[in-house]
């Protein structure tokens, strides 16, 4: 069914938890919706991903061991390829505003057709 | 004056005469007056050089002497006798002539009076022909009755009263004027007779005129050669008239023996010629004064008047006639219409018919004078001829008429100058007078004087009354008027100063005066001086007394020396500090409690140096400053710093100081305080601390909450993601099982958020309950160990255990116990990274058990090790920790472990560095001994049997206190069972009765109960019975470390955990009853 849905080649969704399931439930979640997605447990995974995936799109956990979320989009943002990136990030937090170098902030648990809007904005963004 | 033949000349004469006679019988002698002229000779001299009296008389001794002697010798000689020496004897000359007449002379020169005025010179021939001729018969010895007679002779010719003494006075001849008036006089026969002392009879008759003795003083000292002459004037009176004589006396040397010689010569006629001129010459100035009065007549028909010529001098006319109408234009105009009047009176004939005035003319010469002028009328008849009278017969009805003024007057514009000058001068002087009371009435002193010996008031000045608050004391004496003050000295004093008039002064003497009727004695001060006051004969006539009343000064004095003693008193008194300062910062006086404090000796230091040392040195330039700024401006000090205490502990302290000024707003003193204020600065900082910590709870609580919104979230997020996609359509089925698989998961990591949280609360509120049995700690372990596997294997951590076998059970609830373990593998694995290795370890020590477990992860700062206990903490901060959790798990495991009576304790060496984690759990206390395997824990269900040896508790006396009754009723049987005697008490108040009536042995008591607790229970046991007499077990469920202290301060012994374990309240009954060896490890400890 995923096979069957996605709409290769899609926007490049980049996603990064600590939390396994969280990721693999959103991975299962955006390939059905056609996207292509990438997936990392923690920020130096995620900056590795980034070089060679070069994602448009990046849903970044705030809170994370080792590097934190702020410390990954900071970084994403001085890299070539993900310097124009939509990062989003996601808190468990409540809605404390957009941090620094993010473009949106989602809260835990996710919205689902919020996450949506967004990332077809993004897909028709380059297009546009 | 002048005239007549003075007495006293004739009588010297005589005298000397008398002299020469005596003492030249046989030699030539000379008596020369003050200019060398001889005035006498004698028979010798005349026929030694052979000259005539008369020839020799009257001439000049050297125009005598001349060809006759040597004269430069005879000129030495006189020389030496008129300026040097009174007598010389054998004074060596030669006489004129051939070496056949030549022949040598001795002198004899002798000044005859006092003063010098006549010398009287005697020769003598040493020549060989001179004694050849003196060994010729000498008439004077050859006939000394010759001699005497020639001598008696020539003294009878004398008028002079005159007597012949031998130097001792005895009288050896007197002449016919001293015989005559011995008998004329009566005086006493014999004394005045030759051969009696004259000294015995010397005395003149009236002798209240002169000493008697300073005659006989003076005829004595002429006797005795102290003194040539002798001379006094004294009156001598009959009965029928007043006679006055000098009296003379003369000595004489000379080769013959010493004479002297008395003369009397009567003086009257001198005395009574002075007399007489004095009297006359009063007379004189009478008649001159006289002769300047005018006189005057007026005619008053003719209006003519006539004045004398000292009349006409006083107005200064040249005519001798005038008339009354010009005489009236010289009358002073102020003066003129009196006199006029007073003479129309005079002239009345019904009048007194004279008058007296005294006027002021004007002289031609423009002068004013005064005169006094006296006048008196002559009416018809009067001094008048006939025919006057007859015309006065025309029967004129007033009788009389006056017809002529005549009088006297005279210029007194002297004496009246001289009496407007007096009384200018006293009106001056009363001026003055009045100044001097006004002065000493206004004085501020108090002023009087007190006259003779008794002290009698004679001036007083008001302040004077005003100090003694009396009057009318003026003509009393002191000790009169002022009774009170007799005892006080005063008197006595007064005395000594008016004695030996000397003045005293004395300062802020205390008297007492009764200043009012009826009123007590009141005492006042006051510096006063007693000062002598002389007549003009120097004597001490009184006493001037003035002083100042002083009591105000002193009373203020003694009341600020008292308000400072007080002040003292009150500052020695006071828990604080207290310092006194002069205006200039100069701090003179501590408190007691400055020395207590600082250990000092109250050595009198003051000033800087005095508390300089027990400021902190670093401080010291702050503080003078801050001083020196207050004490320069007046504005009051106040200052924060430490001084050290006599044990060398510095103490803050609240400094403060406040000037006392006066009226014009100078500062006088400062006062200031230390207050001790270290347990407040304490207080402070702790209150602060608190508040920092009450802060960072909050924090920490906020953090807490956006952790718990993080960790519940995350799941959530799972959750509902796998939830949707579940729903969302067809899904394999590997995707299905994974989905559902992480629902579980996560929605079970949420529960055991919630049930930790839960158990935080329970435990801060309190509100936790142990469900307690026996534990075997090492299945705990493994429990736990399986729970935390999966987890482990997904990271590839190594876990070891090791497990001591022997590590026996423990009493507690087991699934709190594995909670415990749990938590503590469970984050070791979460901070291990891959790879890592995690251990756990059991194994007893002492008389409990450890669970460690051993991690080689991220490892704890040092810093944070105290803190890794607390709620809420997690070594990172909330945005940026790598880890998940609500870092409650570790404050969970030291609850828990605290609960079960346990501790937990963590180390690390520090960041990487891994980290340990401890829990220690008492050992049961009814296994004291090595539990056996063969031997399980015995449970509450088990038969007596098993936990109660037989008769282990026989004759125990135990009281059970407990508000429940099933719990009552359990204990009674478990006691009961092993033959305890067992009272009962639902109450504190029912227990401590039944403690009287059932004299128990032990008692059991439980803690949490409505009314009054176990505490208070046991707290007033302990007032009535020791711990040794009546031991006693707390029952307790929740037996934290602070439970169990407050047991043992409130009495209890021991305490045994509920839900009641019999074995354990067995054991504990015993070992407190003394039953069994001892309780090793009694669960209190730990």
């Amino acid at each position: 069914m995923s096979d069957q849905d996605d709409p290769a080649p899609g926007t490049r969704v980049l996603i990064v938890d600590d939390n396994v399931d969280t990721v693999r439930m959103m991975k299962i979640l955006l390939k059905r919706k056609g996207f292509q997605v990438q997936t990392a447990n923690d920020g130096a995974e995620a900056l590795n991903a980034a070089a060679t995936f070069r994602p448009e799109v990046v849903l970044l956990d705030l809170t994370m061991p080792g590097m934190s979320g702020q410390a990954v989009a900071s970084a994403l943002r001085e890299g070539a390829t993900t310097a124009d990136a939509l990062i989003v990030a996601v808190s468990g937090y409540g809605d404390q505003g957009v941090p620094e170098a993010f473009d949106h902030l989602l809260v835990k648990p996710v919205d689902h057709e919020a996450l949506m809007t967004l990332l077809e904005r993004a897909d028709r963004g380059p297009g546009a | 004056m002048g005239e007549g033949r003075p007495g006293d000349d004739a009588g010297r004469d005589d005298l000397a005469i008398a002299g020469t006679i005596l003492t030249t019988v046989r030699e030539p002698l000379v008596i020369l007056d003050e200019s060398l002229a001889i005035e006498l000779v004698n028979r010798p001299f005349c026929e030694a050089f052979q000259v005539g009296r008369s020839e020799a008389e009257g001439r000049s001794i050297y125009e005598l002497g001349e060809g006759r002697w040597d004269l430069p010798g005879l000129r030495e000689l006189l020389e030496v006798i008129l300026t040097t020496r009174p007598a010389v004897e054998d004074y060596r000359i030669e006489s004129c002539g051939d070496h056949r007449t030549r022949r040598g002379l001795s002198l004899n020169a002798t000044r005859l009076d006092p003063g010098g005025s006549k010398i009287l010179l005697a020769f003598r021939d040493v020549s060989p022909v001179g004694h050849a001729a003196r060994q010729q018969p000498d008439p004077g010895s050859d006939h000394p009755e010759e001699a005497k007679a020639l001598l008696a002779e020539t003294l009878d010719a004398l008028p002079s009263h005159i007597a012949v003494l031998d130097e001792s006075g005895v009288i050896l001849q007197v002449n016919a004027s001293w015989r005559r008036f011995a008998e004329e006089n009566g005086l006493r026969d014999e004394a005045y007779s030759v051969g009696r002392n004259y000294l015995d009879a010397c005395v003149p008759t009236d002798d209240s005129c002169l000493e008697n003795s300073t005659i006989g003083d003076g005829i004595r000292a002429v006797l005795e050669g102290r003194s040539p002459s002798f001379s006094c004037e004294y009156p001598c009176h009959s009965p029928t008239e007043r006679r006055w004589f000098v009296m003379r006396v003369n000595r004489f040397g000379g080769p013959g023996p010493t004479r002297v010689v008395v003369s009397h010569d009567l003086i009257t006629e001198r005395v009574v010629a002075e007399a007489s001129l004095r009297e006359s010459e009063r007379h004189l100035q009478l008649a001159v004064e006289i002769a300047r009065m005018g006189t005057f007549e007026i005619d008053l028909r003719t209006d003519a008047v006539t004045v004398n010529e000292p009349g006409r001098a006083i107005y200064g006319w040249d005519d001798r006639h005038g008339t009354f109408t010009r005489v009236q234009q010289h009358f002073h105009p102020e003066d003129r219409d009196a006199v006029i009047r007073q003479v129309a009176e005079a002239l009345d004939p019904d009048g007194p018919g004279s008058f007296e005035v005294e006027q002021r003319i004007l002289r031609t010469d423009g002068a004013v004078r005064w005169i006094r002028v006296r006048g008196k009328a002559i009416f018809e008849g009067e001094g008048e001829g006939v025919g006057e009278v007859e015309g006065d017969g025309d029967g004129d009805p007033g009788g009389r008429r006056a017809v002529r003024c005549v009088g006297t007057f005279l210029d007194i514009t002297d004496r009246k100058d001289a009496e407007q000058q007096r009384e200018r001068l006293l009106a001056s002087l009363a001026h003055e007078k009045s100044r001097l009371s006004t002065i000493v009435e206004q004085a501020p002193a108090f002023i009087c004087t007190l006259r003779g010996p008794a002290h009698i008031f004679e001036l007083v000045n008001d302040r004077y009354y005003e100090l003694i608050g009396r009057g009318g004391i003026i003509g009393l004496p002191v000790a009169e008027a002022l009774p009170e003050v007799v005892d006080q000295g005063f008197i006595s004093l007064l005395d000594q100063v008016y004695r030996t008039g000397e003045t005293f002064s004395g300062d802020e003497i205390p008297v007492l005066i009764q200043r009012s009727e009826n009123a007590e004695l009141e005492q006042r001060f006051v510096n006063f001086v007693y000062q002598p006051m002389r007549g003009p004969d120097g004597a001490v006539e009184g006493i001037f007394v003035h002083g100042v009343d002083v009591t105000e000064m002193v009373r203020a004095r003694q009341a600020v020396a008292f308000s400072e003693a007080s002040f003292r008193q009150l500052a020695d008194a006071m828990p604080q500090i207290v310092f006194a300062a002069r205006p200039d910062g100069h701090v003179d006086y501590f408190n007691r409690k400055w020395f207590e404090y600082t250990g000092f000796l109250d050595d009198g230091r003051t000033g800087d140096e005095s508390w300089e040392a027990v400021h902190e040195p670093g401080n010291l330039d702050r503080i003078k400053a801050v001083w020196s700024e207050a004490w320069s401006t007046g504005q009051p000090y106040e200052i924060e710093y430490r001084l050290r205490r006599a044990d060398g502990v510095f103490r803050w302290h609240l400094g403060r100081a406040l000037p006392i000024k006066d009226e014009d707003g100078r500062v006088v003193r400062w006062y200031g305080t230390n207050t001790d204020i270290d347990d407040q600065k304490r207080a402070e900082a702790a209150a602060a601390e608190a508040r920092d910590e009450a802060e960072a709870a909050n924090r920490m609580k906020d953090q807490f909450l956006a952790t718990l919104s993080h960790e519940l979230r995350t799941p959530l997020n799972a959750v509902l993601g796998w939830a949707r996609i579940l729903r969302s359509g067809p899904i394999d089925d590997e995707d299905l099982q994974e989905g559902l698989a992480a629902i579980e998961r996560n929605a079970t990591a949420q529960a055991q958020i919630i049930e930790d949280l839960l158990d935080v609360s329970r435990i801060v509120s309190g509100n936790f309950k142990l469900e307690v049995q026996r534990v075997d700690v090492r299945e705990i372990i493994e429990s736990a160990l399986a729970a935390v596997l999966p987890a482990a294997n997904a990271k590839e951590i190594r876990v070891q255990k090791l497990l001591d076998s022997l590590a026996g059970p423990v009493s507690g609830d087991p699934a709190r116990l594995q909670q415990v373990v749990w938590n503590l593998l469970s984050n070791a694995v979460k901070f291990t990274p891959k790879g890592g290795k995690v251990q756990v370890l059991l194994e007893r020590v002492n008389s409990h058990l450890e669970i460690s477990v051993i991690d080689t992860g991220m490892g704890i700062r040092p810093e944070f090790l105290p803190h890794v206990f607390d709620r809420f903490r997690q070594a990172d901060s909330t945005t940026t920790r790598r880890h998940g959790g609500l870092g409650l798990g570790l404050s969970i495991v030291k609850q828990l472990a605290e609960l079960h009576g346990g501790a937990v304790r963590a180390k690390s060496s520090g960041e990487g560095q891994g980290s340990t984690f401890t829990v220690m759990l008492p050992i049961t206390v009814v296994h004291p001994e090595q539990p056996s395997p063969e031997q399980p824990r015995p449970r509450p269900s088990e038969h007596p049997d098993e936990y109660c040896k037989a008769g282990a508790l026989a004759g125990v006396r135990v009281l059970v206190l407990d508000d429940e009754p099933d719990a009552r009723q359990l204990i009674r049987r478990v006691l009961s069972e092993c033959d305890a005697e067992i009272a009962l008490a639902s109450s504190a108040a029912e227990a401590l009765g039944l403690i009287e009536q059932f004299r128990p042995d032990v008692i059991v008591s439980d803690i949490g109960m409505p009314d009054q607790d176990g505490y208070d229970f046991m707290r007033q046991v302990r007032t009535k019975r020791n711990s040794r007499d009546l031991p006693a077990a707390a029952l307790t469920a929740f037996a934290r470390p602070e439970d169990r202290k407050q047991a043992l301060l409130a009495g209890f012994q021991t305490h045994v955990a509920k839900p009641v374990d019999p074995s354990e309240l067995v054991a504990v009954v015993a070992s407190l009853a003394g039953r069994t060896g001892s309780i090793h490890d009694p669960p209190i400890q730990g």
